[in-house]
């Protein structure tokens, strides 16, 4: 059984830091406590600068979790000045990183048949997610959207844990031509599953929400948000509650929720 | 040999054990940043802004990140006034460190119960009286906009509390001076200052504000210079005494605030982002001060007000 630990304040030496798809990177650090607590579905928040500007920290779902090395991982794309920091850090450079943080996904209950739904980015979750099921010997399948096939990522590394992989890509370079909303209303006319996982854009949550409910799947959701804190200080993170008009914040009461208890 | 007292600080009839205080809305209301370092590097919490009722804050977009800046809108999103007593009020009276209850009203009714309440509850310290959120539509900035409505809520509230009032300003006005003279005449025991910059941010490719609330405060080390200038303006108005903030990210900003004049620091958005600020802050104002070979730090006070 693993400890559950508050987050710490750590400066975690880099011992990995490299590409795995087009622009996709994955960057390991070494931080046994973090290793030793972190959960599947929890993130970090990363400063990529020690100066004023770029200001904030970001958060980043945890991508691997590795006890034996005591490290922990996580995978991203350049999207901005703070993600673009981060892609210059070298291996041996420390990170300076709070985690693990937040509520990661919900294993309680037995799942025999597990299907996990992830949109671009949405798939840096998922590894860690399908280790701790196939070891629990639910069955997995994965299906993986992204907009173009160069952006794939964790195919193989997925494929070697058990976990069916099918993949949809807008141009036509995935298994399915098409959005990974469209693959999984196919995939849910074939099989019979006990459990969705899912991971993305807001928009395209919303979809496979829908397409779950319609199919009778329980969905478990992990959502993006803008943080400054990541600790439930700063309240800036809200996502509106499926029920009456109150807010989650998603750094203390997510990422990972429940889909019927947000509202997209 | 440094005084052992060095950092001790006399803010209106407090005794604080340092000069650094939190700046409301950044600690929560203590347990947060107790899980990851020492409060007793902490002269005394301010508490995230309490209400009458509860309130759930703003709708969308609530946090945007600019230049060595953030804007949020968060809207005094708290649980209220009986909530906050009965859940939060027990951790905070655990802790050896005075909780000052930062309190907002839409009306000059509402900050009066607001203080009758507080004064009542075990545990409350002090008062911070917001007349300066830029985030809520009724009260709020509104009240601190101009002398009359500012000295008028500072009299509510000292009509219902004997706990020490420090008022929090508003940068968002013309002259600074000039209102904090005012609450000093109607009554407050210190000032605080500088609430948020008001805001704003869009999005260049949805061509839309991004802050749901459209306008925002901005905090971060992009104010510090403003925030500097107007404790620099306020402490040559008041005799009162003045609890800095507005940018604060290391001891050397904090250090600024106290030769302008500052009695104690508060420090908000750079706990945000190194939540160790608080404690690397006391460590290095306190090594400074040793070095100026002073025994307090009040010692420090305005000296860049000398000829």
């Amino acid at each position: 059984m693993r400890l559950v630990t508050t987050p710490l304040l750590v400066q975690a030496p880099i011992v990995e830091h490299c590409l795995v798809a087009k622009e996709v990177w994955r960057l390991t650090l070494c931080s046994p406590h973090i290793a030793l607590a972190a959960q599947p579905g929890q993130f970090i928040n990363v400063r990529p600068s020690s100066g004023h500007d770029p200001l904030l920290r970001r958060p980043f779902c945890i991508n691997r979790i590795s006890l034996e090395a005591q490290t922990i991982s996580i995978l991203y794309k350049i999207v901005g000045r703070g993600t673009k920091l981060l892609s210059l850090y070298k291996v041996g450079e420390q990170v300076d990183i709070i985690g693990p943080l937040g509520q990661g996904f919900k294993l309680t209950k037995p799942m025999e048949r597990v299907l996990l739904v992830a949109g671009g980015m949405g798939i840096a979750p998922m590894y860690p997610l399908a280790k701790e099921l196939c070891a629990k010997g639910s069955r997995v399948t994965c299906l993986l959207g992204v907009r173009c096939a160069d952006d794939l990522a964790e195919v193989g590394e997925l494929a070697e844990l058990g976990v069916k992989v099918a993949t949809a890509s807008e141009d036509s370079g995935g298994t399915y031509h098409g959005t990974v909303t469209g693959l999984l209303a196919k995939t849910l006319r074939d099989d019979d599953f006990s459990q969705g996982f899912a991971c993305g854009p807001n928009a395209m949550l919303s979809a496979v929400k829908d397409v779950c409910r319609e199919a009778r799947l329980p969905l478990q959701i992990s959502i993006e948000s803008m943080m400054a804190c990541g600790l439930g200080v700063c309240l800036g993170c809200t996502c509106p509650r499926g029920e009456g008009d109150m807010y989650w914040h998603v750094c203390t009461d997510g990422p990972v929720f429940n889909a019927e208890e947000v509202s997209l | 040999m440094a005084s052992p007292g060095i950092m001790q600080t006399k803010l209106a009839s407090l005794s604080l054990q340092s000069p650094l205080l939190t700046a409301s809305g950044t600690s929560g209301y203590g347990q947060e940043f107790s899980r990851l370092f020492d409060l007793h590097h902490l002269g005394a919490i301010v508490v995230k802004g309490i209400t009458l009722a509860p309130r759930r804050g703003n709708p969308g977009t609530r946090l945007v990140e600019t230049s060595a800046g953030l804007i949020n809108s968060i809207g005094l999103e708290n649980p209220g006034v009986e909530e906050f007593i009965s859940r939060e009020m027990p951790f905070l009276r655990q802790q050896k460190i005075p909780a000052i209850v930062n309190i907002s009203g839409n009306t000059l009714e509402e900050y009066a119960a607001l203080a009758a309440r507080l004064s009542g509850a075990d545990g409350v310290s002090a008062l911070e009286v917001n007349i300066s959120c830029p985030n809520v539509k009724e009260g709020g900035m509104a009240f601190g906009a101009n002398c009359e409505s500012a000295a008028a809520v500072t009299r509510a509230v000292r009509e219902h509390s004997n706990l020490p009032l420090i008022v929090k300003l508003s940068p968002n006005v013309t002259d600074i001076s000039s209102i904090a003279l005012a609450v000093e005449g109607a009554g407050a025991d210190a000032i605080s200052l500088i609430n948020t910059i008001l805001g704003m941010a869009i999005d260049v490719h949805s061509k839309r504000p991004i802050l749901g609330n459209i306008m925002g405060g901005l905090s971060g080390p992009a104010i510090k210079p403003v925030a500097l200038r107007m404790v620099w303006q306020v402490y040559r108005a008041v005799k009162i005494p003045i609890v800095g903030m507005g940018g604060i990210s290391n001891w050397q900003d904090a250090a600024e605030f106290i030769l302008a004049g500052a009695t104690a620091v508060a420090i908000g958005t750079a706990s945000f982002v190194n939540p160790l600020a608080i404690p690397e802050i006391h460590h290095g104002l306190k090594f400074y001060a040793e070095k100026q070979g002073v025994k307090n730090i009040a010692e420090l006070r305005g000296l860049a007000h000398q000829q």
